[in-house]
């Protein structure tokens, strides 16, 4: 390299540099990790900036590494570390980034180095302090059962094993009490934000979410669950359903409004939910048991274009086939609920990969019925008793 | 003469045909109060082999495996059951979902005590038990017990909630699931 050469590139480096900095400067976290001088290898971070996975790798020279990169907000990160050793085996860490330099620092493993940031880092800290005694009880735990394992000791397995679910039951007061105390905590909100994954009650959910900062209600992840719960608000017992059309098998549409007078399930499902026969098990019961009842199933399957399933096929393996089942189609992959590409009828009944498969019971006035239909447990028992029978 | 031939071949063709066609005809939904007619088929590996269930009698089908240890504990249970009820209820272990036929048949003979009654092996996915019997009533876990009366799947269980009062229910007619649950 010559000297203008040189030049050129230490120019555009400064640029770069005091632009990011200028520009992004709240934006930015560093990780500066030191541990054990023997630990070569590769370090990758893994994380969710604004719903998009990011993945950074270092190497690992001398147990020191370095990453940076840029986040929104706060987000939970993972650092998976394999040795240049193929003999030895790879570390995985949970940790929180802040945009802040972080540092990690140890003299051995990378699970036992400490991780100095910022506020998150502190509230994880706090979290596990909390949590020493279940783990300490655990590890003990842990041990007697291996104990009663080798000795085939069948009483003290089930002694043992009320023991570990107690232990679970505190270890999820110790979470709830530090999400509860930690109002305005990205870690803690982090935590909570999966209670509301799939589908929930807009009423036990709500007062929970407004006990949180305005911070965290108005972060990333706030303002997924504000969305959620309008949407599920919409979808009340009583209001009335959304309309959609599809065409069935034969390529007829199909309109929800067109089957007023009679009383509706209206299953959502896809075909790679697994395992799927307790699925098509219970709606084939519903069929069965049902059907001197003034009520059809109107079965709307998604799947992607290019799908390696045969709608037909799948619908005849699932018994689907029944008279009282209309079967339609939504030509739609099930994806995240965050993600943009949805059809109006995923929008209309707030529908997402965490929700499906799902089932409505509406009334012969178009009315929401039920708005989740026991699946697993006994759905036409579920169903009769919404039906007032 | 020759026509003739021709003819009854013609019939025994189409009768093979009818046949291994009604032979396939795939169980798609098996659950309490389904008429039951067909056993699958699988391989007898003890007792009586059965094809086809009869009106009058009563059966206990427990599914397990080798490596299920639950359905493993179950077993002396249906040995008992089997020594008190044996002349009134055919007993039947299926074995599923065992990949090696040897190792159930090893099995078997390491624990005969424990395993009084009829035993079929029923095989893996692409199995007819599987495809007839799991699938069509959604056996996703064992152990998982049907018992069948009057040629009708009367109930599907577990073995901790089969004892001897639930099979006197049964042998004196008087079962229903409620009646059953009560007993536990």
């Amino acid at each position: 390299m010559n000297l203008k050469q040189l030049i050129k590139y230490s120019a555009a480096f400064i640029l770069l540099l005091t632009s990011s900095l200028g520009l992004y400067a709240q934006n930015t976290f560093s990780i500066n990790g030191q541990i054990g001088k023997y630990q070569q290898g590769m370090i990758t971070v893994r994380y969710t900036d604004n719903n998009n996975g990011v993945a950074d790798s270092s190497k690992v020279a001398d147990g020191k590494f370095s990453l940076k990169g840029k986040i929104t907000e706060p987000t939970h990160a993972s650092l998976t570390f394999i040795p240049a050793d193929k003999q030895k085996i790879g570390e995985y860490r949970d940790m929180f980034l802040d945009p802040v330099a972080i540092t990690i620092a140890g003299d051995s493993t990378l699970n036992t180095a400490k991780i100095k940031g910022g506020p998150s880092s502190t509230d994880i800290d706090a979290l596990s302090k909390a949590n020493e005694p279940i783990v300490k009880k655990g590890t003990d735990l842990d041990k007697r059962m291996a104990k009663a394992k080798e000795d085939d000791d069948q009483e003290k397995m089930k002694e043992l094993g009320a023991e570990r679910r107690q232990l679970l039951d505190e270890q999820a007061a110790i979470r709830a009490a530090f999400i509860k105390s930690h109002p305005d905590s990205y870690v803690a909100f982090g935590l909570w934000v999966r209670k509301t994954r799939g589908f929930f009650l807009p009423e036990e959910i709500e007062p929970e979410f407004n006990s949180f900062s305005v911070r965290m209600r108005n972060s990333i992840q706030g303002k997924i669950v504000t969305a959620k719960l309008e949407g599920a608000k919409r979808l009340f017992v009583g209001s009335t359903a959304p309309d959609f059309t599809l065409n069935d098998v034969s390529g007829k549409p199909v309109s929800l409004s067109s089957l007023k007078g009679k009383n509706v399930v209206l299953f959502f499902w896809g075909r790679a939910w697994f395992p799927f026969e307790p699925i098509s098990f219970a709606i084939t019961k519903i069929s069965r048991q049902l059907k001197d009842e003034n009520l059809v199933i109107l079965s709307v399957y998604f799947d992607t274009p290019n799908s390696s399933y045969e709608w037909k096929q799948v619908l005849e393996e699932s018994a689907l086939t029944a008279g009282n089942i209309i079967n339609v189609k939504d030509t739609m992959p099930i994806l995240p609920y965050y993600r943009k590409e949805k059809s109006e009828l995923m929008k209309a009944f707030e529908m997402s990969g965490e929700t499906i498969p799902h089932a409505y019971l509406i009334s012969t006035e178009g009315k929401i019925l039920n708005r989740s239909i026991d699946l697993f447990k006994d759905p036409v028992a579920d169903i009769k008793k919404s039906l007032g029978k | 003469m020759k026509k003739n031939i021709c003819l009854t071949i013609t019939a025994a063709l189409w009768l093979l045909l009818f046949t291994t066609y009604t032979a396939n005809a795939q169980v798609v939904y098996l659950d309490a109060g389904e008429k039951v007619d067909n056993y699958p088929k699988v391989e007898w590996l003890r007792g009586v082999p059965l094809e086809r269930f009869e009106k009058d009698k009563i059966y206990v089908i427990e599914l397990w495996a080798t490596w299920c240890r639950p359905c493993i504990e179950a077993l002396p249970h249906l040995s008992d059951l089997e020594s008190k009820f044996g002349d009134k209820v055919v007993f039947i272990g299926q074995n599923v979902m065992d990949p090696d036929i040897s190792k159930v048949k090893a099995f078997i003979a390491r624990n005969e005590k424990l395993m009084k009654y009829n035993i079929a092996y029923g095989g893996m996915e692409d199995s007819d038990f599987y495809k007839n019997w799991m699938k069509p009533s959604a056996t996703i876990g064992i152990p998982r017990t049907f018992v069948i009366q009057n040629n009708t799947l009367v109930w599907m269980t577990s073995p901790s909630e089969l004892n001897e009062r639930v099979l006197q229910l049964l042998v004196d007619k008087k079962f229903n699931i409620e009646a059953a649950q009560k007993l536990k």
